[in-house]
Parts: structure tokens; sequence; C-alpha cells
């Protein structure tokens, strides 16, 4: 099964890619600091948009 | 004293005229170094390139050129090891035994020329690139990485991308199923950091040795393959404990946290993908120690000059573990079409039918990464893919020549596969043994060929647009 899970930055709202295990370990401490590539602000998963962390199909598969 | 990459790059500079492109124009290490890079190979360039003109994360011109591209040549390769492309995985083999390093003085190691120690050691200073839009920052992209086993004392040696996010700060990526792991698993577990040396920068035979499949101490192995014994000295930060190659263009000397992890990446991969923000552990860096006038070397992300460094050491790997069940291989290639990781071309002269799907099996399950296999007979040249593919054309029949095999262990860096689950599978290109009944290969007869040159057949003017 193809897919990448992928956040929405909430400072910049661009959106890229963690991985399956980073999900897991966001789903057992939401606290947890992820950073954009793009702007480079960190952020929990509690401030990302209401579409964050969806699964999409990718390229490719 | 060791071969090093300045005496590398003097050679290529005089005796392969053509494998060395300098940029004298300023370029950003932030994506205009691949930028060129990758303008060049859609010229069909595959030149190391040195940017003499960069700026460092300060932004202040850097004192390091950076070097890109070393290793985006077969060619090269082969000649690091004074062999042919064909010869290279037979080489390597031959040179792939354990030679004791030698340990030299301080004072005779140039990767001592300039020593910065704590506060000094300042990771900002270098030229460090950013590689893919959505790479989470800059990235050492080449650094071998140095970790000993604290039970047995060998050292393993593995290319690794590391994310520098701050001045001495940086985050590791490796694989769990890998040796650097398995070593940190063994630190972690006595509750202690993992002293952690990278390497940026040294002759490619040192590189290719680091790349040895083997499970041993790799600076004896990097010893065979550069054909004498390494030269090491004692590091800043751990002394004797801890060794460092003495005529390396640059070390970093660095702690790795076992008891936190942090962010890294998303990293634009050998599979041309990006990889996902994961975890890693921390470093922090103890020690930067350089030559006066080192070289910066950069390895390009998802190109043949990250692809093609770790393909001959596989090919040879593989070449080993197949002829010991099957005597009959001849060749093996992992094409960069394949990303050099995920297909392997295996020609065989196969003595039953058998054999090629037992190729397969054994391929398959050396290789974690490995997808796909095509088995050729031997009248086909692995190395040319149109050969291949028209073997597969001509002499495979999916309902009893291909193999697949379901929930096998596979990289989580191929976007189809299932996390680390992945399919894997093989296709049996070969004709029967009993030649007799397939059909032959159209052929001029040789008696003609062998006899007639163009020059007697078309004009020089004609010769000259050949």
């Amino acid at each position: 099964m193809a897919r990448v899970n992928t956040v929405t930055c909430p400072s910049c709202g661009k959106d890229y890619y963690i991985e399956k295990m980073l999900s897991k370990a966001i789903a057992a401490d939401p606290r947890l600091k992820l950073r954009c590539p793009f702007c480079k602000q960190e952020f929990t998963r509690g401030q990302e948009s209401a579409d964050a962390n969806t699964p999409v199909p990718q390229d490719g598969h | 004293m060791n071969p090093c990459m300045q005496s590398y790059i003097e050679h290529l500079e005089r005796d392969m005229p053509g494998h060395v492109i300098r940029v004298k124009k300023e370029v950003s290490p932030e994506f205009e170094i691949p930028a060129i890079l990758q303008m060049l190979e859609a010229r069909r360039k595959n030149a190391v390139i040195i940017f003499e003109k960069v700026r460092d994360l300060h932004g202040n011109l850097s004192e390091l050129p950076v070097v890109i591209n070393l290793f985006g040549s077969r060619e090269r390769l082969a000649d690091a090891l004074g062999t042919t492309v064909a010869q290279l995985p037979l080489e390597y083999l031959a040179r792939e035994k354990p030679v004791p390093p030698v340990i030299v003085d301080k004072s005779k190691a140039a990767v001592k020329e300039v020593v910065e120690v704590g506060e000094a050691a300042d990771l900002y200073k270098l030229p460090i690139v950013t590689h893919h839009e959505m790479d989470l920052g800059p990235y050492l992209a080449s650094p071998s990485v140095w970790v000993k086993d604290p039970e047995t004392g060998w050292t393993n040696c593995a290319i690794l991308r590391v994310y520098v996010g701050g001045p001495r700060h940086m985050v590791v990526n490796f694989n769990a199923a890998r040796h650097t792991a398995h070593y940190f698993r063994k630190y972690k577990a006595q509750k202690r950091n993992v002293p952690t040396v990278m390497v940026i920068g040294h002759h490619p035979a040192f590189y290719m040795g680091g790349q040895t499949k083997l499970l041993t101490d790799e600076p004896q192995i990097i010893g065979g393959v550069m054909g004498e014994p390494l030269e090491l000295t004692p590091s800043e930060t751990w002394g004797d404990e801890v060794m460092v190659p003495a005529q390396a263009e640059l070390v970093i000397e660095a702690e790795m946290s076992t008891s936190e992890l942090e962010i890294e990446a998303p990293f634009g991969e050998y599979t041309q993908y990006y990889g996902g923000q994961r975890l890693g552990p921390p470093c922090e860096v103890t020690a930067i120690t350089r030559r006066k006038n080192a070289y910066y070397l950069d390895i390009m992300p998802g190109r043949a000059d990250h692809m093609l460094l770790d393909a001959p050491m596989i090919e040879a790997y593989l070449y080993n573990r197949i002829k010991a069940v099957v005597p009959g291989v001849v060749a093996v290639n992992m094409p960069v079409s394949g990303t050099a990781r995920l297909h392997a071309y295996v020609s065989v002269k196969k003595s039953n039918d058998a054999e090629p799907k037992t190729v397969i099996a054994i391929a398959l399950s050396s290789d974690f990464r490995l997808k796909h296999v095509i088995v050729v007979d031997e009248d086909v040249d692995v190395f040319n893919e149109e050969q291949v593919l028209w073997a597969v054309a001509t002499r495979s029949q999916w309902d009893k020549d291909l193999v697949v095999i379901p929930g096998m262990m596979g990289t989580r860096l191929d976007p189809s596969a299932n996390d680390i689950v992945t399919t894997k599978g093989g296709i049996d290109a070969t004709q029967p043994v009993d030649r007799k009944t397939f059909p032959q290969k159209i052929t001029i007869p040789q008696a003609i060929t062998s006899r007639m040159r163009l020059e007697d057949y078309l004009t020089a003017d004609v010769l000259k647009q050949l």
C-alpha cells in the first residue's frame, strides 16, 4: 500500500511528509514538536490544520 | 603516506582530462550546487565538479571548495582501484581482505593541520549543501560515519545522512537493520553516548572499502581495498580510544545521544523520492579537524554520485553469494535505473534450468533493499539494458518464469512498499539448457564481419559524422 503521511504547517500552510513511525510517536505524545522544512517553524499536532496527517496516495504506485 | 582525495583529484586533472570541471563563479550551497550538477547531467556530463567559491552557513566565503559527483562514474571508481569497469566487482572482491591499520603521530596527520575543539568547532563555518526543495535543511551527505563496537572493538563505517541543526548540533539517520544500529543498541544498553567520527573526504578507495558488506573491523577492509594499511591517528575527544583516518580532508568528532530522539528529514533519498520526517539520535560536536587546504566533499543524493558508490560493492557481494551455489554466474549489474539498490541483472552460464530461480532466491535474500532480479544467459551483457530487456521480451513466459515473493523485508524508502514489508520478484529470462529446443539468435557470418572495415566503404567525411 503506497502511502505517505502528510502534515500541513500551521505557520506557512505548506504540506510535507512524515514517516508512519513518527505519526505513531505523535499519537502517543501529542506534545512532540515537528519542524517545517519550508519555514523552519516548530509546531505540535494540536496546531496543525484540520486536514493534517491525512494519508494520501503517492505517485508511482 | 596513504593516497588521499587531494592526490586523486590531481591525478584526474592530469591523467583523465574531462573528468574534472572547476566552477570559479560564486555559488550558494543552498540548491545552487545541486542545480548546476543537474544541468550538467542533462548534458550527459558526469565529471567531478569543484566549486571554488561557496558561502558557509554564516554567509561568509568558505575556505573550503566543495567537491561533488566524485563517485558519479563507474570509470572513475574502476580507475581508483586500478582496474576496468568490467573487472571492478572482481577486483573489489580480490582486495576485500583485512589489512591492519597503522598508527601515525598527530604531527604526521594531514587531518590535524587545523584543530578546533569545543566551542571553536563550528559546523556553520563549512559550506554544507541543502540539496532538494523539501529537505529539512543543510545535510552532511558524504560522511563515512565511524562507530566502534563497545564489545569487540570493531569499527563500522557507514555513509549516513546527517542533518545540521546548529553550529554544533546534528541529527543522524540510520536503518534499524544495519550495523550502526547494532552497535548503537549496545551503547544504549550500557547507558553511554556513542563516540562518533564523521569522515568527510578521502581517496575513493577509502570510501569503497568502507562500503564492505562484511561484519568486521572495517578500517582493516579499507586498508585491503586501498592496497596499503590505513593510517590512523588519535582523536581529539577520546585520544587512543577512538582513532580517526590521518589523511582525510576533514573529520567531525561528536557524541551521539542514546537517550534522546529529535526530528530530522524530509530528505531527498536514493529512490528520488523524499524520505519523510522522522526521529533520530542527536549528536553534539566535540571537535572538527581538517587539512589547511581541505576540500569539502558532498554526495548528491538520488543521483549517480549517490547510487554508484555502493553499486560495485553490492555487485561483488551478490556475485560471491550466488557463486557459492551457482558456479556459472558470470556478472551482476545493479543499474542506476533501479537506483542501484532495487534492481539486479545477473548473467549465468547455467548448467540446469532450475539455476535461474535459485539465483533469484539467493539475490533477493542477500540484500534487504533488492526487489527485482532479472536473470539472463551469458550471451547477454548485463551492463547493456537494451540487451537485458530484449532477453526479457524474447526469453521469458511469465506463467512459469516469474517468481513473486510477498511479505519480505524491504526498504521503507521504496514508496510502493508497505513500510518495511515489500513484495519481491524475479524473471528467468534465460533460454532452456537444451538449446536445440530454442531458436538461434540471428548472426551475420563471422567470416564476413572479421574481414570488413567501415573505412573501406565510407568516405572520411561520412566517417567523421559518425
